[in-house]
């Protein structure tokens, strides 16, 4: 009988896949959905000067690489923590003028996708025009549109090496279900695949294909986009995964008040990054099961409820 | 005259403006007052209004149904319970039609320009922002938009922004005419002292003052370039109704973010 291959790997061996100076393409949007803990290995397996892509804004998944110096070029509409504030390493490091950005608006960064995922070399968009972005990236080009002559914005393909993705739950092919937003997921996991690169997606549970309730009517993600899976529980965290817990705001604040000395930074990295054996010591040191309980269940029933 | 807090008249000023029916789209992450000005529109005058949550995709209508909480960011997934009626995705949201949006900055310009990019010279800026996020596209596609911030100083009301974001003028300016785009332009600028809007030679000038704050202060923290024809006999905006701030506190904000 034919015997099919599963994609179940783990997080090391997927990041191994990873080289210096590659570019690296990251899942979910804000504080939502970030592969936070493939973000943490990259930085223990000391990657250096990757081109970080988060489509279509990045915060604390951007912030820690430019933090712990694994990238020297950002890719990203916005990077900031929302209503927590702006982003202390991407925003020290981009005013001493030692990180580049690939200046841009979420559109912008959706065009380049779709061309990468067509084969175009380029798409096209009004938005920009009239603002400084074609001034501050060479890869925004104001052209006159050869139908009516108008002025249009061409936007380069993005080219990516490998993507990263957090989602709820997979099967052990790599078929994918996100229960809450989507965000770019698909369309990222599209744009690097079809362009020859590798498409990873951390899982909060891997489910069995024949698990009652799984129905392949909800797979927002097939397989033929996804080159392994690897079972993470909390691997978003602290950022939220959409429907199973939320943002850790606590971590956030914890975070961005160590990001306000280089001692703390490091101390940091040691607790959080270089510290922890693994997933399961480092949700220790975030607080453990207390802490994790606190993000999900009833946790968000209690906050949608006014009153409480 | 009922007690109301900055925040919460920003919120009913942006309200006002909503007309039944609209699609309306109050950004991404810190966007407290555009969330709550779109669900009180739905409560009071504009209840067929819909309106969408950027890049995480919630199609929300809160008539009729239990009052979620006002998030501090539109992407929370609580926003699950906040009236959320389909959940679709980013490329789905970017290809969608929306009549009207709402910008924050770091500073605005005579034009309604916007930015979020930062101050100073590029690249080695004197404060980093955040970056663009949305507002070029939806400056350029939707039909109009409304700018708020929260702080009215010579900081953020300046002559001439470092870097566009968000490109302003009104429809008829030459300058949004050559780009020939779709959008309409910036239709008001709100902040927690007053309402500006295009004077005749189409720049944003004062047009009211926000109760509690006179001609004289308003002189005193704005620009010279925003002051317009009337500055010394400015209009009040008008005060919160009943209705307005009753909804607003019961239904909109419960939990007071607003208030803070």
């Amino acid at each position: 009988m034919a015997h099919r291959k599963d994609r179940v790997m783990t997080l090391p061996e997927a990041v191994a896949s990873v080289t210096d100076g590659s570019t690296v393409v990251l899942g979910g949007c804000f504080n939502h959905n970030k592969p936070m803990a493939v973000v943490r290995e990259l930085v223990r397996q000391g990657r250096k000067n990757l081109t970080v892509v988060a489509p279509p804004t990045g915060s604390m998944d951007v912030d820690l690489l430019v933090g712990a110096g694994a990238t020297d070029h950002v890719v990203s509409a916005y990077v900031g923590f929302e209503h927590l504030g702006l982003a202390p390493h991407f925003r020290a490091r981009c005013q001493a003028g030692d990180l580049k950005v690939w200046e841009c608006d979420e559109l912008h960064l959706m065009v380049a996708l779709e061309a990468a995922a067509r084969c175009s070399p380029c798409g096209l968009t009004r938005a920009g025009l009239g603002t400084d972005l074609p001034r501050l990236n060479p890869e925004l080009r104001v052209i006159a549109d050869p139908f009516t002559g108008e002025p249009v914005i061409a936007v380069r393909a993005l080219r990516a090496d490998v993507a990263f993705l957090h989602v709820q739950e997979a099967d052990p092919f790599g078929n994918a279900r996100h229960l809450g937003s989507v965000f770019g997921d698909v369309l990222i996991a599209q744009a690097v695949k079809r362009q020859g690169g590798k498409v990873f997606v951390t899982v909060d549970r891997l489910v069995h294909p024949g698990t009652p309730g799984w129905d392949p009517r909800q797979v927002t993600l097939p397989h033929m986009l996804v080159d392994g899976v690897i079972e993470v529980p909390f691997g978003a965290h602290p950022t939220s995964s959409h429907s199973l817990y939320l943002s850790d705001e606590e971590h956030f604040r914890r975070y961005l008040a160590a990001a306000r000395s280089p001692e703390g930074w490091q101390a940091y990295l040691e607790e959080f990054v270089h510290g922890p054996a693994d997933q399961a010591d480092y949700l220790e040191r975030c607080g453990g099961v207390r802490r994790m309980m606190a993000l999900g269940g009833a946790a968000e029933w209690r906050r949608s409820t006014p009153g409480n | 005259m009922a007690a109301f807090y900055p925040r919460e008249l920003m919120a009913i000023v942006l309200a006002r403006e909503i007309q039944d029916g609209e699609i309306c789209s109050p950004g991404g992450a810190a966007s407290e007052i555009p969330l709550a000005s779109v669900r009180l529109a739905q409560l009071t005058h504009a209840p067929n209004a819909v309106y969408l949550t950027s890049a995480s995709g919630f199609v929300c209508n809160l008539v009729g149904k239990q009052p979620p909480p006002l998030t501090g960011s539109t992407t929370d997934w609580v926003a699950v319970y906040g009236g959320t009626e389909a959940l679709i995705d980013w490329p789905f949201v970017m290809s969608t039609r929306r009549d009207l949006f709402f910008a924050g900055g770091l500073q605005v310009d005579v034009f309604g320009n916007v930015n979020l990019i930062g101050v100073g010279q590029y690249p080695r800026l004197k404060m980093r922002g955040p970056g663009t996020a949305g507002i070029a596209q939806a400056s350029a596609l939707s039909d109009r938009f409304y700018i708020y911030i929260q702080e009215h100083s010579p900081r953020t009301l300046v002559e001439r922004v470092d870097h566009i974001s968000a490109v302003g003028r009104c429809a008829s300016d030459p300058e949004r005419r050559r780009w020939a785009l779709p959008g309409g332009g910036p239709r008001l600028l709100v902040t927690p002292k007053a309402t500006l809007g295009f004077g005749d030679n189409g720049t944003l000038e004062l047009k009211t003052r926000h109760p509690g704050t006179s001609c004289d202060e308003l002189m005193e923290i704005t620009p010279q370039a925003f002051w317009g024809p009337h500055i010394r006999d400015l209009p009040e905006t008008p005060a919160p109704t009943e209705e307005e701030l009753h909804v607003l506190r019961t239904q909109v904000d419960p939990n007071g973010v607003l208030r803070r």
